[in-house]
């Protein structure tokens, strides 16, 4: 496992932050695909197993991070997922939790992150 | 004793009965002594046809005795020419009734002669020789007793003594007919039912006026065996020979010593006395019935005109009307009757008068009675309308007492209470007791919106005043009030009371604030939500811009060029710091209450602010007293006390005295944080949110602490004085249950504005 490079699925609406965050992580050697499309997200979750979920809550489709999630889990019940917004809850903290998912709240800090990645490698 | 009471009809009957029954009974007496005289007059007339009978047969026999003597006087005797002698005495039966044979005897009883026997033939011997040896010794005539002849037929005979020189020469006989004596009897024509016998002296019958032939020659008088041989006379009761019930009389003739006995039925001698002792009886009973039916036909229309008459008195004595009265069949109860009529008519005449007496007087009366009412009438009306005044009055000073308002009586120049109503007790906790007397701002720690010399001037001047003042009652806690105020004055026109009528309005108040501080928040919630969206994005973006941008020249970059992105981050983290607080104030997640001993929670929080407040040179005084413990979420008011000891604290640079004081007072927990800092400036309301005094604040912390407090039911105000402090105060009402009170639910269901933000945001967020 350590000789694959790990598989990253980002969501994210704010192109900026995206395209920083995937920046961020691919020069720690993550693969990492992007997209701002939820309904794209869940099939390509489906398609491929990625082995880690990095998403916002709020997309400009019918889907949100949430659901993403409960893909993701789907498919891949162990692997790591994180769900990231501007305007959470305790509530969505909650169904975060109950999905595997990690909390993260606006805004992140990137280093924090990957140290949540790293963690249990 | 009481007399016992017999109606009319009974006196009737006694009446009747003593009159009818003695009248009855002597008839019966009388008619019994008729009866015995009659009877005995038939019984004397009974014995005397006996004597008549008896004497006609002993004539009977003394005339055949003398015909006897005649022939025995025959000279023929005398010289025994008994041939002649019975041609002689052939001549003599012819002559004689009844005479059958005539027969002579010698005293050796040697027949001579029977005129049956033709004369020279063969003679029978003698019969009935009792009466032969009789005559022979008394030389007197006997009477032979009767006799059946041998034909069957019954004679009996009469001798006689043929007397020749003293001596019995012969016994000369003649022998008659039973037949003839019944002839005799024939002769007297007894009474048809009367039953006549005559019996020889050997009581045997010879002559009967009945059924002669039947008992002839038997001893049938039944009344003869008994008597005795000598008795003339005699009479018996008993059944006759043909079983009939009757009397008997007889009578023996001396002479001859035959009988005549007389039968009469008793009937025909009972009879008279039975019929008219039962015709008396008849008669007397008839009369009882008449007597009878007459006392109750009487009786009755008596008691018909009695009732009569009862009517006519009670009419009388009611002074009514009479009707006709029957007339009554007795002549003194129509006296009774006429002289109640008179009375009557006697009475109408008064009464009329009295009437007419009367008429006037009633309407005289009437005027009199018209005239009272008419005054009665008005002075009922000034009695109920002072009633109605007093009624008006009284229900007004029930009102005072009843109405949950304070009305209170001071006096105007010092303020003294003079009246305290239940209301003012309620409302402050105050009694009348404990409050008439006092001074009332002193009492009730009055704070007015403006200088109280100045209210009083306006209220002398104008005589009212309307305001809200804040007061506190005697468990100390602070109510607000809607006061009116007006002035009662002396003649002179100078103040004398003032007259205050206190609403309590602080729950009005409290809703009041609560509805506009929900409204508020409301706003605020959906601003922040905003506000916090619309920023976390871009702030992430340039937040990990700057990361990416670290990362990409990390050892490339010039000191000063990482000190610029240094400090950029750090004015991010600080506005995350503040989106953060902003995320918490727009949504509140107040909820997790627990049962908890406040004072417990405080000491927990007052921990780590020791070494601050020692590094800062301020003092904590600490006067707890025990609190009932009540439903706190414990996270957030930890938060409420650290923050308000954090401003507490930062208002003292130069250090002071910061003081927690618990109290509680009835069911409501009174913590009090204060400080001896620089003071709140006046105008300035700490718990609108972005208000601070503070250089570096973000003026969400108080509106938090005010949310917060508000999710506990409580509320939370703070005193200022600039250079001398501040003190919060914060009251919690004692809850066992998050509901028990009027409206303790979650902050957080209370905060519309996050969940329309939400809502919006999952359909149409632009973001």
């Amino acid at each position: 496992m350590s000789n694959m490079p790990v598989s990253i699925l980002l969501i994210e609406n704010n192109t900026l932050s995206r395209q920083n965050m995937a920046a961020y992580l691919e020069s720690f050697g993550y693969l990492v695909t992007q997209t701002e499309d939820g309904d794209e997200a869940v099939k390509l979750i489906n398609d491929i197993k990625f082995d880690v979920v990095i998403t916002d809550l709020q997309l400009q489709c019918m889907v949100n991070g949430l659901d993403i999630l409960a893909s993701h889990k789907k498919v891949s019940p162990e692997a790591k997922s994180f769900l990231i917004t501007a305007f959470g809850s305790d509530e969505v903290r909650k169904q975060a939790g109950s999905l595997g998912a990690i909390y993260v709240e606006k805004p992140i800090r990137l280093s924090d992150l990957v140290a949540l990645l790293r963690a249990d490698e | 004793m009481r007399r016992k009471i017999i109606s009319l009809r009974v006196y009737l009957f006694i009446l009747l009965l003593c009159t009818v029954t003695p009248i009855t009974i002597f008839a019966a007496w009388l008619v019994l002594h008729f009866a015995k005289g009659e009877r005995e007059s038939i019984e004397s007339g009974i014995r005397d046809t006996n004597r008549a009978l008896i004497t006609a047969l002993d004539r009977e026999f003394e005339s055949s005795i003398a015909a006897l003597d005649v022939l025995a006087t025959s000279r023929l005797l005398d010289t025994d020419n008994i041939r002649q002698f019975y041609a002689l005495c052939e001549r003599a039966r012819a002559t004689q009734l009844g005479w059958k044979s005539i027969v002579l005897h010698d005293p050796s009883e040697k027949p001579l002669l029977n005129l049956l026997v033709p004369f020279g033939k063969p003679l029978p011997p003698l019969v009935g020789k009792e009466s032969f040896e009789k005559v022979l010794q008394t030389k007197k005539p006997a009477i032979l007793e009767l006799v059946k002849g041998p034909k069957g037929r019954w004679t009996f005979g009469i001798r006689v003594p043929v007397l020749r020189r003293g001596e019995v020469k012969y016994v000369l006989s003649a022998i008659i007919e039973a037949s003839h004596i019944g002839a005799i009897m024939r002769e007297q024509k007894l009474p048809s039912s009367w039953l006549g016998s005559i019996h020889d002296q050997k009581r045997h019958l010879v002559a009967r006026t009945r059924s002669t032939g039947k008992f002839i020659g038997q001893n049938t008088a039944i009344m003869l065996k008994g008597a005795p041989g000598n008795a003339v006379e005699g009479s018996l009761h008993g059944a006759n020979v043909d079983g009939v019930l009757s009397y008997s009389f007889f009578r023996r003739s001396p002479f001859s010593g035959w009988y005549v006995v007389m039968n009469v039925p008793a009937e025909l001698l009972d009879r008279p006395v039975k019929r008219s002792i039962l015709t008396v009886v008849a008669v007397g009973l008839l009369a009882l019935l008449f007597g009878g039916l007459l006392a109750i036909s009487m009786s009755r229309r008596i008691n018909h005109s009695v009732a009569g008459i009862r009517t006519l008195a009670q009419a009388l004595g009611l002074k009514q009307a009479i009707g006709q009265i029957e007339k009554s069949p007795v002549s003194e109860l129509i006296t009774i009757t006429e002289a109640l009529n008179d009375a009557s008519k006697v009475l109408q005449v008064g009464e009329a008068s009295q009437r007419k007496a009367e008429q006037e007087l009633r309407e005289a009366n009437d005027r009199l009675e018209q005239r009272v009412s008419e005054r009665t009438a008005t002075l009922e009306q000034e009695m109920r309308k002072k009633e109605a005044l007093e009624e008006s009055l009284r229900s007004q000073a029930l009102l005072l007492q009843l109405t949950h308002d304070a009305i209170i009586v001071r006096s105007f120049d010092d303020a003294r209470i003079q009246f305290w109503n239940n209301g003012a007790a309620q409302i402050y906790g105050w009694s009348t007791e404990e409050a008439v007397g006092k001074v009332a701002h002193e009492l009730l720690y009055s704070r007015y919106h403006e200088p109280l010399n100045e209210i009083e001037k306006q209220v002398a001047r104008t005589g009212r005043w309307e305001g809200e003042v804040i007061q506190t009652r005697k468990d100390g806690t602070e109510i607000i009030l809607e006061s009116r105020w007006s002035v009662r004055r002396d003649p002179d026109r100078r103040p004398l009371e003032i007259l205050e009528l206190n609403s309590d309005i602080t729950s009005k108040k409290y809703a009041e604030e609560k509805a506009q501080e929900n409204e508020w928040l409301a706003g605020v919630g959906t601003m922040t939500a905003i506000f916090a969206h619309e920023i976390g994005n871009p702030l992430n973006a340039i937040s990990t811009s700057l990361e990416l941008v670290e990362r990409q020249l990390d050892g490339k970059l010039k000191p000063q060029s990482r000190l610029t992105l240094e400090l950029a981050s750090q004015e991010i983290q600080r506005v995350s710091a503040l989106l953060r607080e902003f995320r918490t104030f727009a949504r509140p997640q107040i909820g997790n209450f627990q049962l908890t001993n406040l004072v417990d929670l405080i000491k927990d929080v007052l921990v780590p602010q020791t070494v601050v407040c020692r590094n800062a040179g301020i003092k904590i005084k600490r006067q707890f007293e025990e609190l009932q413990p009540t439903l706190i979420d414990r996270d957030k008011m930890k938060q409420v006390i650290l923050n308000l000891c954090k401003n507490a604290i930062e208002a003292m640079p130069e250090g002071g005295v910061l003081t927690l004081r618990t109290h509680q007072s009835k069911d409501i927990s009174i913590l009090e944080i204060s400080d001896t800092g620089v003071g709140i400036p006046q105008g300035v309301d700490v718990f609108q949110l972005f208000t601070t005094t503070k250089g570096n604040g973000t003026g969400l912390g108080l509106p938090m602490v005010r949310q917060i407090i508000a999710a506990h039911q409580g509320t939370v105000h703070y005193t200022s004085e600039a250079g001398q402090g501040t003190t919060f105060r914060i009251c919690l009402r004692a809850r066992s249950t998050p509901d028990g009170s009027n409206d303790a639910r979650p902050q957080e269901a209370g905060n519309p504005g996050a969940a329309q933000l939400e809502a919006r945001q999952s359909v149409t967020s632009p973001i």
